[in-house]
């Protein structure tokens, strides 16, 4: 089975998911910690026990921590993300101990694509996530990183087409707060553009159990209510052809009321796993070259410019995509190494994905050794730091024997 | 305005070694640099299998790499076989490509002392003294009567010179410069014989090696003239300690 784990992997502060591709039926299927409950969730939390190096991990902490056998350490994600080499290795420990409910002989080599999907991406989340990857021994160009938002989207898209002919629509609710997504197809555009925004957002009070006069049914047929008149706000100002409802707070059947309203010539669909399917179908994707060229999802994180460059390819003119639009900013990298032909500069193109800002940039390289014509190769990378900021360098790598690299690099920040 | 001339995203791992250059090269675009640039030491040794396994295996271009086997294998032409690496490359322009053409084309009917020279004056250019000196003994163990003038002789022992002066062998120079004189007296030769005997000896025992090779006073004091300007007596190189030092039996 060496290299043939395709896997999405939900990752929260209090718990993670994850979810397999299965080649029979051609679906992510998630992995099933509790042998059968369906009880998805594995509470993201460790425990060492004292007097040896082994860790116990999700419930098994969680139980033995309530048992008094050790302190539980939990928040791993974000306490790794703290520049923490301690925490993010037990970030490590967790990632690897929680796969293995996949398979219990778990290799890293084994992963063809991890998609990890977090409710919100930051820059240190990232580099937490990142770092506790590399200790996993996966190599990066096998993992891949995306918000809910994204998630949802690649949820979506791989649903029959008719449960998106209109918008579709998501509610998350989770830790008394209810928030509410709206997936858009920009049909009149090629590839259709797929934006997914935030409609709403409603807090509940949490439920007073220590008041005299509690009673749960009015707690629930208010919050029924107050859900209802949210959903109604919402769907009155377009057309949805599915819900999909989401969280922890959707577990108990406390919104009849809303959910009549919701059905009304809709589909509803209602589960735990919504993300974490989302970023298996993500991984698929990544292994399936060619597929999704159909639509372009646009979120907060995607880098909306293309930068290339106007080179001879083959003797041809022709312009070569060092960065394409639509990629996260966090997984956008770009190299290409050319000679320079009769110039001592480099020219980038710059255009935004609706070609409404097109610039070109000169990118001086003071200090370049004097060399024969088309004997000066260069490699120029481009990463990004954030959505609109990029690194260029510019390293001169030398043409063989005849003129050996100078060691010289330029670097240029680029705000797009 | 210029142009960015996109590299193959390969590079070899393992080298191949143009012997006729003596280099290491790890891209195909180094290739087509030797190719346009040294075309004169282009030889059939290039037109080889272990080429196309380079191309193929180090560089994983098999598209062209099929092109090159089948040249190999049909018995192509040094030229058509440099023709399919520089149009598969991009490296040059159509004009370029057919210029090179036209100097492989003349190649064939270019004798193999001339192009042994040529070898010899590219190995000196880049500094590879021994191994010119090597490739112009060549041209000279070749000679034959009536095939080549003696002006062309002349220049290659003038080279042979050159290379013995860089390596500061001086007296070896100035014999090969007298070589040179006595094939062709070229202006070039006379001069170069000069300068390699101004080098090996003292001012006393310069003129006294010029009257015994009959070389008329004005030309010597016209030398003189120009050789004090550029390097004066008093940095004169002491010979002796060169020798010592760069060890002639090495060479």
């Amino acid at each position: 089975m060496a290299g043939e784990w395709i896997l999405g992997y939900e990752l929260t502060r209090r718990y993670a998911q994850i979810c397999c591709y299965n080649p029979k039926t051609k679906e992510p299927e998630s992995a099933d910690p509790s042998m059968g409950l369906s009880k998805f969730q594995i509470p993201a939390a460790l425990l060492k026990l004292p007097g040896s190096e082994d860790y116990l991990y999700g419930h098994e902490a969680v139980r033995a921590a309530a048992d008094g056998r050790g302190i539980l350490t939990d928040n791993l994600l974000y306490r790794a993300s703290q520049e923490d080499a301690r925490a993010v290795e037990e970030l490590a420990v967790f990632i690897r101990k929680s796969l293995r409910t996949v398979n219990t002989g778990f290799r890293p080599e084994d992963v063809r694509r991890i998609t990890f999907t977090l409710p919100q991406i930051t820059g240190k989340l990232l580099e937490g996530l990142y770092r506790a990857v590399d200790l996993l021994k996966i190599p990066r160009e096998r993992v891949g990183v995306q918000d809910y938002r994204e998630s949802f989207y690649t949820y979506v898209m791989h649903q029959k087409q008719e449960l998106r002919s209109y918008a579709v629509a998501l509610f998350l609710y989770e830790k008394n707060l209810m928030s509410c997504y709206e997936l858009s197809i920009h049909r009149k555009s090629f590839p259709k553009v797929v934006t997914v925004s935030k409609t709403g957002e409603m807090a509940f009070l949490p439920e007073d159990k220590t008041y005299l006069g509690y009673a749960g049914g009015s707690y629930a047929r208010e919050k029924d209510q107050k859900f209802s008149q949210f959903a109604q706000e919402m769907l009155r100002t377009k057309l949805y052809s599915s819900i999909y409802l989401t969280g922890d707070g959707f577990e108990e059947p406390w919104f009849p009321e809303t959910l009549k309203l919701l059905c009304r010539g809709r589909r509803v669909f209602s589960g735990r796993n919504l993300f974490v399917k989302g970023a298996c179908y993500r991984s698929m994707e990544e292994l399936e070259s060619g597929q999704g060229t159909e639509f372009l999802y646009m979120g907060q994180h995607k880098i909306t410019y293309n930068i290339g460059m106007e080179v001879l390819r083959n003797g041809r003119k022709e312009y070569f995509g060092i960065i394409s639009a639509g990629v996260n900013w966090y997984e956008a990298s770009g190299s290409c190494e050319f000679l320079l032909d009769g110039t001592n500069g480099i020219e980038l193109l710059i255009q935004s994905i609706d070609r409404s800002d097109a610039r070109k940039i000169l990118i001086p390289l003071d200090g370049l050794p004097e060399r024969p014509n088309r004997t000066t190769r260069l490699r120029l990378s481009i990463e990004f730091g954030a959505v609109r900021e990029c690194q260029l360098t510019v390293e001169d790598v030398g043409f063989g024997e005849w003129y050996p690299s100078s060691g010289k690099t330029w670097t240029e920040k680029l705000k797009l | 305005m210029g142009n960015y001339i996109l590299c193959h995203e390969r590079r070899a791992k393992r080298p191949y070694y143009i012997e006729a250059a003596g280099v290491n090269i790890w891209t195909i675009e180094e290739l087509c640099y030797f190719l346009c640039e040294y075309v004169w030491l282009v030889d059939r040794s290039l037109l080889s299998e272990k080429l196309c396994d380079w191309v193929d295996k180090e560089l994983q271009m098999p598209r062209l790499a099929k092109l090159l086997y089948a040249q190999c294998y049909r018995g192509g032409s040094l030229k058509e076989f440099s023709q399919v690496i520089l149009e598969n490359t991009g490296y040059c322009s159509k004009n370029e490509i057919y210029r090179i053409a036209r100097l492989l084309d003349g190649m064939e009917h270019v004798s193999e002392p001339e192009r042994l020279k040529q070898k010899g004056d590219y190995l000196l250019k880049d500094h590879k003294y021994r191994r010119a000196i090597g490739m112009y003994n060549q041209v000279l163990a070749m000679r034959r009567r009536g095939t080549l003038d003696g002006h062309f002789y002349s220049e290659v022992w003038r080279g042979k010179g050159n290379a013995y002066a860089r390596l500061f062998l001086f007296r070896e120079a100035a014999k090969c410069m007298d070589m040179a004189c006595e094939q062709w007296a070229s202006r070039e030769a006379r001069s170069s014989r000069l300068a390699a005997l101004y080098l090996s000896y003292t001012e006393e025992e310069f003129q006294e090696q010029c009257r015994q090779r009959g070389i008329p006073q004005e030309e010597r004091e016209e030398f003189l003239q120009k050789a004090r300007d550029v390097y004066p007596r008093s940095r004169h190189l002491d010979a002796a300690r060169l020798r010592r030092e760069y060890g002639r039996d090495n060479v």
